[in-house]
């Protein structure tokens, strides 16, 4: 926990180096004016303070002294001179050191930290005094650090007024209570867990789904190591697993879901206290689920902007600036207006903006690039818009004036930034021997006249109608032709089917052949050898010496139906002893030649 | 401007005639975005476009012009004006063998018409085939059918399958002059590494399939072999 965050540079004692001689000060600080300025700006670049990882502590426990020089480039930093404490010790004089150097938003950072762990011996509250550093030759003080003892074991606040928390629970923790539309609220998920809880490993157990925000990963900023905290009276260790940055992508009424996770946890601690809930035997590793709660947030909408400027949804701290990739360019080339947003901010959702460009200019789809400062804790970085024109006419040409509104966040009002109108000298390429208007060989003339006119989409040949009938067509003519080849092929080859096939036209043709016969037991002649030569036929029986008994037989075998046989065997017996009658009628001729084509027509049907 | 295309089309001309090349080309633009296109109108623009020394935006057009009859031949001149042009300010590269092979079988092949040709052979060796089966029964008739048919089915699944293939291609136009050809998207390429660059009016392969992955950049293989991404905005496609 932090407790102090103002510069030394801040306070009368450590505005200048040194302590003693004020009024020696005061009369060198006249005479020395014109190398003040000099002297601040030195001063001013340098931020110097301490902290304790807990300012309430037992005691007995131990906790981390950290004193950080900030300053905009590298600088000779000596150890820090330490002070006398009461009421705790040093472990170590020596401290544990590390520099580190970032880029946030364009300004270069140099932090030197010294960590030092001290422990904590009588209760009482106590004030670390001021810690003297020297950086370039120069010394610098913190304020003092105030902080409060307890005795061991011992809690401060009565256990009524205090929140019974878990031994280890998941918070969500925005940076923003009340944001407004399109703002970017830093969310940070994070384990608090007692001292005697060992965390090993975590994981993700379900997707994070949050709906109505727009959401980009921070993952990739430093990650933090725990800290230790006092909540309620009660020591814990925090430490932040997850940060995203969210963007409220409506106004209203916005329900943040639960973020749930699965830990591996070991108790450790040399002591159980009665909240050790989670385990049930000293030292066991357990998997313990957990989630933060579901948080509403009152998104707020954005005030009515000016009207003297253009909107890009930009929402943040962001500086606006518009360039040209080249000031001079050859006729035909492309020249690039970059605008480049940077800053901490929605840099996702902003949107191009759009600048008014002389026409002799070819404009081409524009591209777009966002480059993320990745060590950052909250979104920013910068997006570049890249609007690529293509000069046609040589000469020198104006990209007017421009007004940018970035809404401002921090301050809570619209910024403008006012982009200068942009200058471009379009030229002719040296280094071509020829130009168009030169080139007396170009005998090109343009047609004139009346001209048929077409669609310009043209269809592939496979939605046309005629592909698919040219196809189809001798599909079918093919189908038939095979068919009817493999027929005759079988009419020829096969005797039996040929016989078969042929009976019932054989049949019919002898039976019109009766027509130009006179004699009526010749007629019933014929109608007996129609008969039995169709049925031997039909079921590739021999044609001769087949008696009537023998054709009724096999057309039993033949499953025929009972009528139609008795109808065979009726007629079969009057073709026989019809020739026995002197006088037979013609009446029934004509009957029974009628009654002969029925039966083979019944008898196609059967067999 | 609601008004027929021709009567604009006569207006453009004029433009032309008064040496206004920028207005014809808006007029001329204004019939193109209605989707009613001729060959004379491509033609036009392409050389309004090369009055204005837009070689590659003139190309372009030239080359739009070749895919219709009446101006086939005066499109080829156009193109061989431009080329011409590049020529003498040194930026033009001969194709390769390879790639001119690959670029007729992919553009120039005219699919339809090898498809036609498959759809008459097929019917035409069906017919006979029946006509060898069933009406003069003769082996020899059939077979000859038969041969003929499976040729058209060949000639078909062929014409189709490079069809299908060359959709995966597209013929553009660069429009723009230095623009660097870079072996990956989104690659800031540093001037000392000297990359290849595409000129205006190059004509260049475009791989639609690989540029499909990546928005904004599309692969292109320019007519010497040289392949690369360039952007989008950069070309214009045929």
């Amino acid at each position: 926990m932090r407790s102090i965050t103002k510069p030394a540079d801040d306070l009368p004692s450590s505005s200048t180096p040194g302590e003693s001689g004020q009024m020696l000060f005061a009369i060198l600080f006249i005479a020395l004016l014109p190398a003040a300025g000099l002297q601040s700006a030195h001063a001013s670049d340098i931020r110097v303070s301490a902290s304790v990882s807990s300012t309430h502590i037992a005691a007995g426990q131990q906790f981390t002294l950290t004193v950080e020089v900030q300053s905009r480039e590298p600088r000779n930093v000596s150890n820090p001179e330490l002070p006398e404490l009461y009421g705790m010790q040093y472990l170590s004089s020596l401290p544990q050191t590390s520099s580190r150097y970032s880029l946030v938003d364009g300004i270069a950072q140099m932090t030197y930290r010294f960590n030092y762990t001290l422990l904590a011996m009588e209760s009482g509250s106590y004030e670390i005094p001021s810690v003297y550093i020297s950086v370039d030759d120069r010394e610098y003080q913190t304020r003092p650090v105030y902080m409060r003892i307890r005795p061991s074991g011992d809690d401060s606040r009565p256990v009524t007024r205090r929140t019974r928390r878990p031994d280890m629970f998941l918070e969500l923790e925005l940076s923003e209570k009340r944001p407004i539309r399109g703002q970017q609220i830093v969310a940070e998920i994070v384990l608090y867990f007692r001292n005697t809880i060992e965390v090993n490993t975590f994981h993700v157990t379900e997707g994070w789904q949050t709906e109505g925000f727009w959401r980009e990963d921070l993952n990739r900023s430093p990650t933090r190591r725990p800290e230790s905290v006092i909540l309620d009276g009660t020591p814990y260790r925090r430490a932040v697993l997850n940060r995203y940055a969210l963007f409220p992508t409506r106004a209203g009424e916005l329900t943040i879901p639960p973020f749930s996770i699965r830990a591996s946890v070991r108790q450790s601690g040399r002591f159980r206290d009665d909240h050790s809930a989670f385990f049930d035997g000293f030292g066991q590793q357990r998997n313990v689920d957990l989630k933060t709660s579901p948080k509403l947030l009152r998104i707020l909408v954005p005030p009515s902007p000016p009207s003297d400027g253009q909107l890009i949804s930009a929402l943040g701290q962001f500086h606006v600036e518009r360039t040209l990739s080249q000031d001079v360019v050859k006729l035909g080339e492309s020249v690039d207006v970059i605008t480049e947003i940077s800053g901490t901010g929605n840099l996702g959702l902003i949107t191009r903006p759009v600048f008014e460009y002389p026409a002799s200019f070819d404009t081409h789809r524009p591209r777009e690039v966002i480059e993320r400062n990745e060590r950052s804790p909250q979104m920013s970085g910068s997006k570049q818009f890249r609007d690529v024109l293509i000069a046609r006419n040589a000469g020198t040409f104006t990209i007017p004036d421009n007004t940018i509104l970035v809404y401002d966040d921090a301050r809570r009002r619209y910024e403008r930034h006012i982009l200068p109108e942009l200058t471009i000298e379009v030229v002719r390429d040296p280094n071509a021997r020829i130009t168009i208007a030169q080139d007396h060989r170009i005998r090109l003339t343009p047609i004139r006249g009346s001209v048929t006119w077409t669609n310009a989409e043209r269809p592939p040949v496979w939605f046309s109608w005629w592909f698919w009938f040219a196809l189809v067509i001798p599909a079918g003519v093919f189908a038939y032709g095979l068919r009817v080849h493999q027929y005759q092929k079988k009419l020829s080859s096969d005797d039996s089917f040929s016989r078969r096939e042929r009976a019932m036209d054989k049949a019919t043709k002898l039976l019109k052949s009766t027509s130009r016969i006179t004699g009526t037991k010749e007629i019933y002649g014929i109608i007996h050898k129609v008969l039995s030569n169709y049925i031997a036929d039909r079921i590739n029986l021999p044609n001769a010496g087949l008696s009537d008994r023998q054709i009724v037989e096999e057309l039993r075998k033949k499953n025929v139906t009972q009528p139609v046989i008795r109808r065979v065997h009726v007629l079969l017996e009057k073709c026989a002893t019809v020739r026995y009658t002197p006088y037979p009628s013609s009446r029934d001729l004509m009957t029974n030649l009628s009654e002969a084509r029925r039966l083979i027509s019944d008898l196609e049907a059967e067999i | 401007m609601e008004e027929r295309p021709q009567a604009l089309f006569n207006r453009g001309n004029f433009m032309m005639e008064e040496q206004n090349y920028a207005e014809a080309l808006e007029i001329f633009r204004h019939i193109e975005s209605s989707g009613l296109v001729s060959g004379p109108l491509f033609y036009n623009m392409g050389i309004s476009h090369l009055y204005l020394d837009s070689l590659g935006k003139a190309s372009f057009y030239f080359h739009k012009s070749t895919a219709y009859r009446e101006t086939a031949d005066r499109g080829q001149e156009g193109i061989a004006a431009v080329e011409r042009l590049m020529r003498t300010r040194g930026t033009f590269i001969p194709q390769l063998p390879w790639y001119a092979f690959f670029d007729w079988f992919f553009f120039y092949m005219n699919h339809l018409a090898w498809i036609v040709w498959g759809l008459f052979l097929l019917n035409a060796g069906v017919l006979v085939l029946v006509a060898g089966w069933l009406y003069r029964p003769d082996r020899r008739i059939a077979i000859a059918g038969m041969a003929v048919a499976v040729a058209g089915i060949i000639l078909i699944i062929a014409s189709v399958s490079i069809s299908i293939w060359a959709n995966g291609y597209r013929q553009g136009v660069v429009v723009a002059n230095n623009v660097p050809i870079q072996p990956q998207p989104d690659l800031i390429v540093d001037e000392d590494m000297t990359p290849d660059l595409a000129y205006e009016a190059y004509t260049v392969t475009l791989d639609q399939r690989k540029s499909n992955l990546h928005e904004d950049w599309v692969h292109i293989r320019l007519r010497n072999g040289v392949s690369g991404w360039i952007p989008e905005s950069t070309v214009r496609l045929l």
